[in-house]
C-alpha cells in the first residue's frame, strides 16, 4: 500500500504519468491519499453549476475539491495505469448532513483493486470527507480506463436505469460553447477535452464536451430542495455532453426515490436521488 | 353595487358526437405540422402548454366571485410578507400573461416595497383625475407592496403593414415616410383603433391584476388597481410632475420615455381582513385554468382548415344556454361600472353591444354581409399598397394584408360586436381613452364568464365545452374602410344615431375540441416547426422589483433565468395520448433559497 499525504500531484508525477503507455495486467495495489483541509469557499463554482448559494456546500463540491487527491493517487508512481484516455462513467455521493462554509473538513482517497469490465478495466477512487472525526460525505467516482483489457462481452445493463414515477420537472437547458471553460475556471479541471473543439479532436471528440462533473451538479442545482439532506445520489455518465448543445433535464418521483436523466441526441446521464 | 355572476354549464353534446384534440407527436420521419405535439418546449414564460382544469358547480359558484370583485376599502397589516414565489405568480397571471394572443411586448410592471409603496401612495393622492370610489379616496394606505404599470404604444408587424396602407400611388413616396416619422417619433397611429388598442390592453391588464393578487396569496391580499389618472394626454399633461416622480421611482429612462413607455396603471396590493370567496384549492385550479385558457379561433367544420385533423373537420352544433350570454353581458357590465364609476344602467347605455346569433337566419346574414365588407376592404388595400415597397419585398406586404381574410374570419355561435359612441361617453363625464380601457375590461371579464363556464364538469375527453376569442383584428379592418375607403362603422347599422366606433368582436364557440396546438405555435415559433422558441415575455423581461433603491428583473440571478410554470402543482400540462409530456413543458421549480420574502 502507499500512503500520499498531499492533495495536488507535483508536476513531474503529472507528466511522468502521461509516458505510461500500452496494454496493462495486473491488480491495481491499494494506494490511499489524505488532505488535512479542504476548501469550502466555492461561490463562483456554485454560480457556473446553477445552486442557489454556496452555503451549505453543493452537494457535488466535495468531489470537486478533492480532485486534487484523486489526480494525486493516479498519477503516483505506484499508480500503474496512464491518466490520459480514462473515463468518468459513474458518480456516487452519499450525504450525511449540509456541509457548512467554513467548516473544517478533512478528505481521504483511496483506490483499491480494479474490475474487468467489458470496454476496460474500471476501478473506484472512494473519497471520505471528514469534519471532527466523523465521516459527513462520500463519494465513488468510478473510472473506466482501456490498457486494461475488457471481457468484451455483452454491454452491461445501465446500473441506473429510466427515471419513472410522476414528471415532476422537465426543462430544457442551453449549454453555452464556453461551459467547459467556465467550469475549468472554477475547478481547476483543464482537461483539453472540455475547452475547445480543437483541443477535444485529438482525444477522439468532434467538439468539446461537458464535463460530466459540472452535468452532474447542473441535474442535482436543478432539483434544488427535492434533494434531501441526508443522501445518496447514484449517476451514471452515459455519453457526454456536446458543446454547445441543448439538453432536456427531467425528473420524476416514484417510491424509490427521484430519478433523474439528462438527454442530448441520447442520454447523457440517468441517476437517483434516494432520501 | 355589482351583479352576482352566477356560472351556467353548458350542456355537453352526446357522448358519439364528443371529439378531443388530437394530440399527439410526429412520428419517426412523419413531416411535422402544427397539429402535431411540439417536439420539445424552450421558453422561460411562466404559461407553456396547458390544459383545462375542470371545475365543480360548487368550485365554479367560487371562481364566480372574481366576475364581481369589489377593490378593497382597507389594507391591514401584512400576516406574512410577500414572498418572491407569490409575486411571481401574480405576474403569470398579470402582465405575463393578461394579453393571450398575441406578442405584442407592450407592457411591462415594476414592483415597488412597502416602503416606496407608502411614498407611492403619497404622490398618488397628488393626482388629478384619480378613479372614482365611493366613499372616499381611491389611495389606500398600507398596501404590502405595489405594481407601477408601464405601457407603449401598440407596435407589431400588422402595425408595420399599416403604414403602407391608404396612401395616392405617386404621393406615398412621400406620405409614407411621413407617416412612418409620425408613428416612430410622435406615436400617431395609422387608424384610430390601432391606437386604442395600447389602451384596450391595459384595461384588460387591469382586471388582471385584481384577480392575480386574490388567487396569487390564496385570497389573503386584494389589488386595489387604479389607472384613470394615467389615461389620455391631457391628465398626463396636468399629472406631469407627479407622474415624473413616479417614473423615476421606478427607474424610467429617458431612452424608454422616448420609444412611448408610460406610466399606465397602479395596483396597491395589501391584507385585507374580507374572507376569500374561494378556498386556496380553487385558487390554484382557477389560476391554473387562466394560464390555460386561449384564444379559441377555430369553430370545428366551420373554419378549420383542410389539412386538420378529422376531429376538427366535424361540425359541432352545440347549444350555448341563454343564462350563459345574459351572465356574460353582466359581468361586462359589472366590470364596465367597476373602472368607470358609472352605475350599471348608464354602463348598459355607453357599451354598444351588436348580437350576432349565428344560428338564427338574420344572424346568418348578417354574419354574411360583415365578412362580405370586411373581405372588400382587405381587396382594396392590397390594389393599394405601393408598388415600390410591394416588390422588393417579394410582395410580401400584400400577401401579409391578403391573409387577413384569414385571420379575421368570423366563425362561433355566439359573436358580439363591441363599441362606444364618443359623445355619448363624453357626455357621461368619462374620458374617452379611460373608458376604452374600461371597454377592455369589461370584454376579458365577459369572455372569462364563457371560458369558466366551459370548464364546468368537463366531460371525460373533452378538451373544452366553451371558448372565446377576443378580436380587434376585424374591427382595425373595418377601421381602414372607414378611414381611406369611405365605409361605414361595424356598429353604424345597430346604432345609427350614435355615431359609433367599434372596439373589439368577440366570438364564442362551444365545442368539445380546443384549438389545435399549431395556434399557438404559430404565435410562439417563427419557424413553426420543431422545438419551440417561445416568444412569449420571460418574466425577468417584462417584470422587476425595487429593492435598496434598485431596480432588478425577477427571475435572472446567478445567471440563471425561470424556468418555472405557474400553478404547476395543479399539472395541467398537454399530452399525448399515452400521458407523454412535451419535453421541457412542466418546466422546474425555481429554487427553494430564492423564493422567499422579497423585502
Amino acid at each position: 500500500m502507499s500512503a500520499l499525504h498531499y492533495p495536488t500531484p507535483p508536476a513531474v508525477s503529472l507528466l511522468t504519468s502521461f509516458l505510461k503507455r500500452g496494454a496493462w495486467k495486473g491488480t491495481l495495489p491499494r494506494i490511499e491519499a489524505r488532505a488535512d483541509a479542504i476548501p469550502t469557499e466555492c461561490a463562483a463554482y456554485a454560480k457556473v453549476c446553477g445552486f442557489a448559494a454556496p452555503d451549505p456546500l453543493p452537494l457535488t463540491w466535495p468531489g470537486v475539491a478533492t480532485v486534487g487527491l484523486q489526480l494525486a493517487i493516479m498519477t503516483s508512481p505506484a499508480f500503474p495505469l496512464p491518466v490520459t484516455g480514462i473515463v468518468h462513467t459513474r458518480q456516487r455521493i452519499t450525504r450525511r448532513r449540509h456541509l457548512r462554509a467554513g467548516e473544517a473538513l478533512s478528505a481521504t482517497c483511496v483506490v483499491d483493486g480494479h474490475r474487468v469490465a467489458r470496454s476496460g478495466g474500471e476501478f473506484d477512487l472512494v473519497v471520505s470527507v471528514s469534519s471532527a472525526g466523523e465521516v459527513v460525505w462520500e463519494g465513488v467516482t468510478t473510472i473506466l480506463t482501456r490498457p486494461i483489457k475488457g471481457h468484451g462481452g455483452e454491454r452491461e445493463a445501465v446500473d441506473a436505469p429510466p427515471p419513472t414515477g410522476a414528471l415532476v420537472r422537465s426543462t430544457r437547458w442551453r449549454v453555452p460553447a464556453d461551459q467547459g471553460r467556465r467550469y475549468a475556471a472554477v475547478s481547476g479541471d483543464y482537461n483539453p477535452i472540455h475547452l475547445y473543439g480543437l483541443t477535444a479532436r485529438p482525444f477522439g471528440f468532434k467538439a468539446a464536451i461537458a464535463h460530466g462533473w459540472w452535468t452532474l451538479a447542473r441535474a442535482l442545482a436543478e432539483l434544488d430542495a427535492d434533494v434531501p439532506e441526508a443522501c445518496t445520489v447514484d449517476a451514471r455518465f452515459v455519453a457526454p455532453v456536446t458543446l454547445p448543445g441543448t439538453v432536456t433535464f427531467e425528473a420524476r418521483r416514484s417510491p424509490e426515490g427521484i430519478g433523474f436523466e439528462v438527454r442530448g441526441r441520447k442520454v447523457c446521464i440517468v441517476g437517483r436521488v434516494v432520501g | 353595487m355589482q351583479k352576482p355572476i352566477l356560472l351556467t354549464p353548458i350542456p355537453p353534446p352526446p357522448p358519439e358526437q364528443r371529439v378531443a384534440r388530437d394530440a399527439r407527436f410526429a412520428a419517426e420521419g412523419e413531416r411535422r405540422h402544427r397539429y402535431h405535439l411540439p417536439e420539445a418546449l424552450d421558453s422561460a414564460n411562466p404559461i407553456g402548454f396547458r390544459t383545462r382544469v375542470p371545475l365543480t358547480m360548487d368550485e365554479a359558484a367560487q371562481a364566480a366571485a372574481l366576475l364581481s370583485l369589489e377593490p378593497p376599502a382597507a389594507f391591514v397589516p401584512p400576516t406574512a410578507a410577500p414572498t418572491e414565489a407569490e409575486l411571481f405568480e401574480e405576474a403569470s397571471l398579470g402582465v405575463l400573461s393578461s394579453r393571450q394572443s398575441t406578442n405584442y411586448r407592450g407592457h411591462r410592471q415594476v414592483t415597488l416595497g412597502p416602503a416606496d409603496a407608502a411614498t407611492l401612495a403619497g404622490l398618488l393622492r397628488r393626482l388629478d383625475g384619480l378613479d372614482a370610489r365611493p366613499g372616499g379616496s381611491p389611495v389606500l394606505d398600507g398596501a404590502a407592496y405595489a405594481h407601477v404599470g408601464l405601457s407603449r404604444p401598440y407596435r407589431t408587424p400588422f402595425t408595420f403593414l399599416l403604414t403602407f396602407i391608404g396612401h395616392q400611388p405617386v404621393a406615398s413616396l412621400l406620405t409614407v415616410p411621413v407617416r412612418a416619422w409620425n408613428k416612430k417619433f410622435h406615436y400617431q397611429d395609422d387608424i384610430p383603433t390601432i391606437g386604442y388598442l395600447q389602451h384596450l390592453h391595459i384595461g384588460i391588464w387591469a382586471e388582471a391584476l385584481e384577480r392575480a393578487a386574490l388567487l396569487a396569496s390564496a385570497g389573503r391580499r386584494r389589488a386595489n388597481v387604479l389607472m384613470a389618472p394615467f389615461s389620455g394626454p391631457e391628465l398626463q399633461a396636468k399629472n406631469a410632475a407627479v407622474l415624473a416622480e413616479i417614473e423615476a421611482l421606478v427607474g424610467l429612462t429617458d431612452a424608454d420615455r422616448a420609444v412611448g413607455w408610460r406610466v399606465c396603471l397602479v395596483a396597491q396590493v395589501g391584507d385585507v381582513t374580507t374572507p376569500s370567496p374561494l378556498t386556496p384549492e380553487v385558487c390554484r385550479k382557477v389560476g391554473a385554468n387562466l394560464l390555460a385558457f386561449r384564444s379559441e379561433r377555430i369553430q370545428p367544420g366551420v373554419n378549420a382548415e383542410d389539412k386538420a385533423p378529422p376531429a376538427y373537420q366535424t361540425r359541432q352544433d352545440m347549444e350555448v344556454p341563454q343564462g350563459l350570454t345574459e351572465m356574460a353581458a353582466r359581468a361586462a357590465y359589472n366590470a364596465f361600472y367597476r373602472w368607470t364609476g358609472v352605475d350599471r344602467e348608464a354602463a348598459k347605455e355607453l357599451m354598444l353591444l351588436e348580437r350576432i346569433d349565428v344560428l338564427t337566419p338574420n344572424g346568418k346574414e348578417r354574419l354574411r354581409a360583415v365578412r362580405t365588407e370586411l373581405d372588400a376592404v382587405t381587396d382594396k388595400l392590397v390594389a393599394g399598397i405601393p408598388l415600390w415597397a410591394d416588390l422588393p419585398t417579394g410582395r410580401s406586404l400584400s400577401k401579409n394584408a391578403a391573409r387577413g381574410k384569414k385571420a379575421f374570419g368570423l366563425a362561433g355561435q355566439r359573436i358580439y360586436v363591441g363599441g362606444l359612441a364618443p359623445k355619448k361617453v363624453d357626455a357621461a363625464g368619462i374620458g374617452f381613452l379611460h373608458a376604452v380601457r374600461a371597454f377592455g375590461a369589461a370584454a376579458a371579464r365577459s369572455a372569462l364568464v364563457c371560458e369558466l363556464a366551459g370548464c364546468i364538469d368537463l366531460p371525460a375527453g373533452c378538451d373544452l365545452l366553451a371558448g372565446i376569442c377576443l378580436m380587434a383584428g376585424p374591427v382595425n379592418q373595418n377601421d381602414i374602410g372607414k378611414q381611406f375607403y369611405g365605409g361605414a362603422d361595424l356598429l353604424s347599422g345597430a346604432y345609427p344615431d350614435d355615431e359609433p366606433c367599434a372596439l373589439l368582436v368577440w366570438t364564442l364557440k362551444a365545442k368539445t375540441v380546443a384549438d389545435p396546438i399549431g395556434n399557438e405555435e404559430q404565435l410562439l415559433n417563427a419557424k413553426q416547426k420543431g422545438a419551440l422558441v417561445d416568444l412569449r415575455a420571460a418574466p425577468h423581461e417584462v417584470a422587476a422589483v425595487r429593492r435598496d433603491g434598485k431596480i432588478e428583473p425577477i427571475r435572472s440571478r446567478e445567471g440563471r433565468v425561470n424556468a418555472e410554470r405557474a400553478f404547476a402543482d395543479v399539472g395541467n400540462f398537454v399530452t399525448d395520448h399515452e400521458g407523454r409530456e412535451i419535453p421541457g413543458n412542466r418546466g422546474s421549480a425555481w429554487p427553494e433559497a430564492w423564493r422567499g420574502s422579497v423585502w
